[in-house]
């Protein structure tokens, strides 16, 4: 995707313009989500952030761009209602404190596009509800999502208890920082780091193998 | 330097090594700090990095600023420098920023909850009730002078706003002495609609310089025209037949 194109999508973001950011997304040849997410909306919300970075836009300017880009997304990537014959299930959500989630909610419509059930919780959701949702949910798959280093140390709670679910959950670990950082001594091996978009997709994919083999 | 300065304020090296700060700074920032690197956040140390070598004039920019209380305490920096040492003065933003976002925290919940299917089905009725309006007040050409408006349904405001612009575009393109408009198959007549109306009388007026008529009022229309106490600036006719009669 050329260059030009992730910074239109920026500056579409940042003007708050979420009906030309459509409109812009939509006429790209490529419709297929997982490319729109790993090649304008991901590199444009960094940009954002490099933005900020360069001192050319303030805090106040990439809330107004995140909020868009949260409209953009649940309007163009919503779930059909229709569709009913869905096998799996899958949560995600943001640990305490993180309220960056826009990563978490694009792996949340890669999963819905394969036909997931998804239950998606968003910024910032205390353990205690995640697991009183997880135990009667019971959903094949847990996906956690980490941004802030701050918000680390309760990484490894998280993981510990989901992973002790009697259902035995699959726990999904990523967020900006699984890409950083290596976060494997938070797993207690007890959960999969996804470093980006294209290994939640290697993921499913093995999966789904995996499944029809069985 | 007095340590009552009311703003959090640090005086650095070029090494970055804190020379003193006020009392609001000791507040805000970490337990003994000793570099300037320590009281921001990790991630906006990048951003601090730039202004760490001496330079012209003060600059300022927004970073994170590892807080006593709290890891992120988002601040307005103001930094220049005078010789050796740079003054940096730290302001909290904090707050302002926190209800924004609240507000898009609030707007989030709000998306969450939106059935998308609903909203764009929603959308599509309002773009058929504007169609429906257009085609509720047709301009229609009779002859090259005469021009005929039937209003079917209920007159309302918003129905009378779409009528109106149609019904300008085609009186400006055309040359018609006579206009009639047709309440014939109109129902209900409510105020603001009849507002909206006498708004466009008045404005055909303008254009054509004649007045134009009304015909087809039923007495239903009478009693609520009267009630209403309109004056329009219009003539009164019975019906299109009586017209047409008249003019051949």
């Amino acid at each position: 995707m050329a260059t030009s194109d992730v910074e239109k999508l920026a500056q579409l973001f940042l003007d708050g313009d979420h009906t030309e950011a459509m409109r812009f997304i939509k006429q790209q040849p490529n419709q297929s989500r997982m490319v729109l997410f790993k090649d304008l909306f991901t590199p444009a919300m960094y940009r954002i952030g490099e933005l900020w970075e360069n001192n050319e836009i303030s805090v106040a300017d990439e809330h107004l761009a995140t909020g868009v880009c949260d409209f953009v997304l649940s309007r163009l990537f919503q779930v059909s209602a229709e569709k009913l014959s869905k096998n799996n299930k899958a949560m995600f959500l943001c640990l305490q404190g993180e309220q960056h989630y826009l990563g978490l909610k694009m792996i949340n419509s890669l999963f819905e596009e394969r036909d997931w059930e998804t239950k998606y919780y968003g910024a910032s959701l205390p353990l205690e509800y995640a697991l009183k949702s997880a135990l009667q949910w019971k959903p094949e798959v847990i996906g956690l999502s980490v941004s802030i280093v701050y918000n680390l140390p309760v990484l490894k709670n998280y993981v510990r208890t989901l992973a002790a679910l009697p259902h035995k959950p699959t726990i999904l670990i990523g967020g900006r920082l699984a890409n950083k950082y290596d976060l494997e001594p938070y797993t207690n091996n007890q959960g999969i780091i996804i470093n980006n978009l294209e290994q939640a997709e290697n993921w499913l994919d093995e999966f789904e193998e995996k499944r029809i083999k069985v | 330097m007095s340590s009552a300065l009311p703003v959090p304020y640090v005086k650095i090296n070029k090494d970055g090594l804190i020379q003193c700060m006020s009392q609001k700074a000791i507040e805000l920032l970490p337990e003994h700090v000793k570099i300037i690197q320590d009281c921001f956040d990790g991630e906006s140390h990048n951003k601090l990095a730039k202004y760490l070598f001496p330079f012209e004039g003060e600059k300022s920019f927004e970073a994170n600023v590892n807080g006593k209380d709290n890891p992120f305490v988002l601040c307005d920096i103001h930094i220049s420098w005078e010789g050796e040492n740079a003054h940096v003065v730290f302001n909290p933003i904090g707050t302002h920023v926190k209800g924004l976002e609240e507000k898009l925290s609030e707007l989030r919940l709000r998306l969450a909850s939106t059935d998308f299917e609903l909203f764009e089905k929603k959308e599509a009725l309002e773009e058929a009730m504007k169609r429906l309006d257009e085609l509720s007040g047709p301009f229609i050409p009779i002859s090259e002078k005469m021009a005929f408006v039937p209003l079917f349904g209920d007159i309302t405001e918003s129905k009378m706003m779409t009528v109106t612009g149609n019904a300008l575009k085609a009186a400006y393109e055309g040359q018609f002495e006579d206009i009639f408009f047709d309440l014939s198959a109109t129902g209900e007549i409510d105020e603001p609609g009849v507002q909206k109306l006498s708004e466009l009388f008045r404005m055909l007026h303008y254009m054509n310089g004649k007045p134009v008529s009304i015909i087809g009022i039923k007495p239903k229309h009478a009693r609520q025209l009267h009630k209403l106490d309109v004056d329009w600036p219009v003539y009164y006719e019975t019906s299109l037949k009586e017209v047409l009669l008249q003019q051949s």
